[in-house]
């Protein structure tokens, strides 16, 4: 069972702390979103539990191999994928099937050329094998990002504002298509925006490299005074909620759009 | 926008053959380029062969030619830096150390021939292999200086990256000056340094733009298991196809010496 343990580490790239005193554990197959706004360390703690910065303080144990040991990193490496936000400073190479192979090809897998082809068709991408990545479209390069992520078979995957390039409907597209793949793993996605959290099993809130909230979506994206402490504006359905109140019009708490339209549906 | 040296996937013999094979051919070629460089009846020589190649690898040349255009600056300076350095016994004019003669100009224009020619051969080299195959070739070719303690393989990772930044970069700098024009950059000047001026405020961001993208890159190549120390797949695969291309630049290089005898006989 995929796990990852983050073990009260804080971290600083030189002046100020950027993660202070932070704790949580994931573990199974579900997903969960980090939640915070610009410069709350949520890209730091990603390449922390891949071990890509030196961790000094605290602990993260990776499928409970810790990352501070320099000769199992390539192990939890292996079991980690990341897609990070723009597509177009991550491949590696001028032809599509060369750059979904990067990953196999560095851990010395078997069968690369089946585990490429397999990849690209999940993706749907079988036809653009030769293609120039950079000449895709916005929607097809995220979908190659995914396609190199899934070539090494991960436990674990991480999305750091991984379709933030794409539009509301391209990115659901996306969100669809990765939990479709990747529904036995631990899926880990960092955001800024509550209305992408809406869907994940559990939210952690960060707010100046702290943790000050973790929990369900309901708990966590309805409460208004964690998200302004956090400085992340609250969902759209609990926007409303809050200038209906503030006209003195109160409804039953609620999160999503769906539940804020039959809400209004029963109020009339 | 075409550019120069641009991957362009494709089928042909240059394409086909084995990475370690394709950089010592083309090592042999660029020395052959150098050696024959400097006669009429070598330069004559070199664009043969370069027509042939392109013509094997199946890449049209009048393109790369095409975007050659965009470094006349460039090539302009490489002229008149040999133009006007070069002593001469019989100068039109001599100037404190700028001399102006038939023998400068000449040498001049040797010299921007010889850089047109082989920047196309790189280019040729880019077009039909990717920056992994090229890495991956240039590892194996220089791996006895690892005995020596020299990096090979990180040299080789960081040309290869930044072999494929080229593409990203060149779009990027594109955007910049579309933005810089947007927002009113370059504003009249016709003279040579309002111009080199205008390029600054340019440059700037290019660079940043460049840093951020390496420290992204290097990431994301990392998070996907690359080390530069990991073997890439070693397959030295010398077939037929390799042979022939290694004789057939072997003797391109052998043929360029000779001619260079020749001339040197003649003179
Ligand atoms: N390489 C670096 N050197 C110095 N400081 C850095 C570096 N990378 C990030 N920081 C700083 O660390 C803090 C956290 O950055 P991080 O990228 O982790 O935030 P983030 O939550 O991912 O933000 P965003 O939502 O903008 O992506 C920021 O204040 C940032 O300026
Ligand atoms: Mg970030």
């Amino acid at each position: 069972m995929p796990s990852i343990v983050v073990d009260n580490i804080s971290f600083s790239y030189g002046r100020g702390d950027v993660l202070s005193s932070l704790s949580f554990r994931a573990e199974g197959s579900c997903h969960i979103s980090i939640l915070g706004s610009n410069g709350s360390g949520k890209s730091t703690l990603v390449r922390l539990i891949d071990g890509l910065l030196p961790l000094r303080r605290g602990d993260i144990l990776v499928n409970g191999i810790s990352v501070k040991d320099e000769k199992s990193i390539r192990e939890i490496r292996e079991s980690i994928a990341i897609i990070f936000q723009d597509p177009d400073s991550q491949f590696v190479s001028p032809v599509l099937e060369e750059d979904t192979a990067f990953g196999p090809e560095n851990y010395e897998m078997e069968n690369i050329d089946q585990i490429v082809s397999r990849s690209l068709s999940a993706v749907s991408l079988s036809d653009f094998r030769k293609r120039v990545p950079q000449t895709l479209s916005g929607g097809e390069k995220e979908r190659a990002q995914i396609a190199g992520a899934l070539a090494v078979n991960p436990d674990i995957v991480l999305l750091d504002e991984s379709f933030s390039m794409l539009d509301d409907d391209g990115r659901k597209e996306m969100d669809a298509l990765v939990g479709d793949i990747w529904k036995e793993r631990l899926i880990i996605s960092i955001t800024h925006s509550a209305d992408q959290a809406i869907n994940s099993d559990r939210v952690i809130l960060l707010s100046g490299g702290k943790l000050i909230a973790d929990g369900s979506p309901r708990e966590v994206l309805c409460s208004v005074s964690l998200l302004r402490k956090a400085d992340v504006r609250p969902p759209f359905a609990v926007r409303v909620r809050e200038s209906l109140k503030e006209r003195g019009i109160s409804i039953p708490p609620v999160l999503t759009t769906g539940e804020l339209k039959e809400v209004l549906w029963n109020f009339r | 926008m075409e550019l120069i040296g641009a991957y362009k996937p494709g089928t042909s013999p240059l394409h086909r053959m084995d990475n370690t094979a394709r950089i010592v051919s083309f090592s042999m070629l660029f020395a052959a380029f150098l050696i024959a460089s400097g006669s009429i009846l070598g330069y004559v020589f070199s664009v043969a062969v370069l027509l042939v190649l392109y013509r094997t690898g199946s890449i049209p040349i009048r393109p790369v030619l095409h975007s050659m255009k965009r470094f006349r600056m460039f090539f302009i300076t490489i002229f008149l830096m040999n133009a006007f350095f070069q002593p001469s016994e019989n100068p039109f004019f001599s100037w404190w150390i700028l001399t102006f003669s038939i023998d400068g100009i000449m040498f001049g224009l040797r010299m921007v021939l010889s850089v047109i020619l082989l920047t196309s051969l790189a280019a040729l080299l880019t077009a039909v292999a990717t920056p992994l195959e090229i890495t991956d070739g240039l590892r194996t070719l220089l791996h006895p200086l690892s005995f020596l303690h020299i990096p090979v393989d990180q040299a080789s990772s960081i040309i290869s990256i930044a072999i494929s930044f080229i593409p990203v970069l060149a779009a990027e700098g594109e955007n910049i000056t579309l933005s810089a024009l947007s927002r009113g950059a370059f504003p009249g000047g016709r003279k040579l340094k309002d111009k080199a001026m205008s390029l600054i405020p340019l440059t700037v961001p290019l660079f940043l733009s460049a840093f951020r993208r390496a420290d992204e890159l290097s990431f994301a190549m990392e998070a996907r298991g690359y080390n530069g120390s990991i073997k890439r797949r070693v397959k030295l695969s010398f077939g037929l196809n390799e042979a022939v291309s290694v004789f057939i630049s072997l003797s391109i290089l052998i043929a360029a010496i000779l001619l260079k005898g020749v001339s040197i006989v003649g003179s």
